[in-house]
C-alpha cells in the first residue's frame, strides 16, 4: 500500500556541546571566510567572470587564483586588497572612519554627550549650553527640532 | 547493508534541514557517530568546530548552494574547498545534497593523506558516501523518495536503502 511517510528524528547534542566549547574568535574567522567566499563567488556571478577572468584582473595565474579560492592559501589582507581591485568592489568594509578622523571629531562629541546630560528632556532655550549647533545638527539630527 | 534516513530535529534552520543515514543495528546515525569519534581528537578540535559552525552558516544564512561544498565523486563534503587548514588536511563529513534545502551528513574523519582513497581513515567513509549517493538518487528518479519543502518523504512504507 502506498503511503507518504516522513523520515524518523533524531537529536544529537554532541552538536551543541561541541559548538559550546569553540573559541569565539575561531568562529568569527569561519563566519568571515564564508562570508568572503560567498561575496567573492557571488560578484563573480554577477560581473559574468569566470576564474580565468579574474587570475587575468589580478594578474596572477589561473592556478594560483585556484590556490586561493581552493583553501589551499591564507587569505592575507594583500591577496584580499588584490581581491578588491580585481573586482571593483570592496571585500572588506571597515565600519569606521580612519583615525584622524574619529580624533577630530571627538570634542564635538564630547560637547553633545555634555549637553545630552545636562538636558535630560528640558528645552536648550532654558539650559544654553556652549556647543557648535551644526555639529549637534549633524550628530543628532532627530533631536534638533527640540532644539530649534 | 540497509540504511534509514533520519531528521536531524536539532539541525533544522531556516535556509536547510540536515538529515543523516542510520545502520539496521547500529547506535547512532552516521552524523552522530562521526561527531562522537571525532571530540574524542584534541588535535582536530578546532577544525570540527570550524566545519559545525559552515554548517550552521548553511543551514542559517546561505543555503546548500553547491560553491560551499568540494564535489567527492557522487557525493559532496564539507568542509568548503576555500577552507585553509595550516599544514594538515583537516576533517572531512560527506554529504549528500539532495536539494538546496535538504542535506544528507554521512561520516568522516581526520584525512591524513592528499587523496582520500589514499587516507585509512577516510577512504572507507569516502566508498560509503559514493555509494550511498548512487542509491539515494536512484531511490529520487524511480519515485521512491519525493521532497516537499524541507521534507524527505517515502512514498512507500516498506521502503529502505539497500547499500551493498
Amino acid at each position: 500500500m502506498n503511503k507518504r511517510i516522513t523520515a524518523a528524528v533524531e537529536q544529537i547534542q554532541e552538536f551543541e556541546a561541541i559548538q559550546q566549547a569553540a573559541p569565539k574568535d575561531l568562529l568569527l574567522m569561519g563566519d568571515m571566510s564564508m562570508a568572503i567566499a560567498h561575496y567573492v563567488f557571488q560578484q563573480l556571478e554577477d560581473k559574468k567572470m569566470t576564474q580565468k577572468d579574474l587570475a587575468v584582473a589580478m594578474e596572477k595565474t589561473e592556478a594560483e587564483v585556484s590556490k586561493w579560492l581552493g583553501g589551499m592559501h591564507n587569505l592575507t589582507l594583500r591577496s584580499i586588497a588584490k581581491l578588491q581591485i580585481a573586482l571593483g568592489e570592496a571585500v572588506i568594509v571597515i565600519p569606521h572612519k580612519n583615525h584622524h578622523e574619529a580624533h577630530a571629531e571627538l570634542p564635538a562629541l564630547q560637547k553633545v554627550v555634555r549637553f545630552q546630560t545636562a538636558v535630560k528632556g528640558i528645552t536648550l532655550r532654558k539650559h544654553p549650553v556652549s556647543f557648535n549647533k551644526v555639529t549637534f545638527a549633524k550628530a543628532m539630527p532627530n533631536r534638533i527640532e527640540q532644539v530649534a | 547493508m540497509i540504511v534509514r534516513i533520519v531528521k536531524i530535529a536539532n539541525l533544522s534552520y531556516e535556509k536547510v534541514q540536515f538529515y543523516s543515514l542510520k545502520r539496521e543495528g547500529t547506535p547512532y546515525s552516521e552524523y552522530r557517530d562521526f561527531l562522537v569519534r571525532m571530540q574524542q581528537k584534541p588535535e582536530i578540535i578546532e577544525d570540527l568546530q570550524l566545519l559545525n559552525n559552515y554548517i550552521g552558516l548553511i543551514g542559517r544564512k546561505y543555503g546548500a548552494d553547491k560553491k560551499h561544498f568540494k564535489a567527492e565523486g557522487d557525493a559532496e563534503r564539507l568542509p568548503p574547498p576555500y577552507h585553509f587548514v595550516q599544514g594538515d588536511y583537516g576533517v572531512r563529513l560527506y554529504c549528500i545534497i539532495a536539494t538546496t534545502d535538504i542535506v544528507i551528513h554521512l561520516n568522516g574523519d581526520h584525512k591524513t593523506a592528499e587523496k582520500a582513497q589514499d587516507c585509512p581513515n577516510c577512504f572507507p567513509h569516502f566508498r560509503f558516501a559514493n555509494k550511498a549517493a548512487k542509491v539515494f538518487k536512484t531511490a529520487v528518479e524511480s519515485g521512491f523518495i519525493e521532497f516537499e519543502d524541507k521534507e524527505i518523504i517515502y512514498t512507500n512504507d516498506d521502503f529502505e536503502l539497500d547499500i551493498e
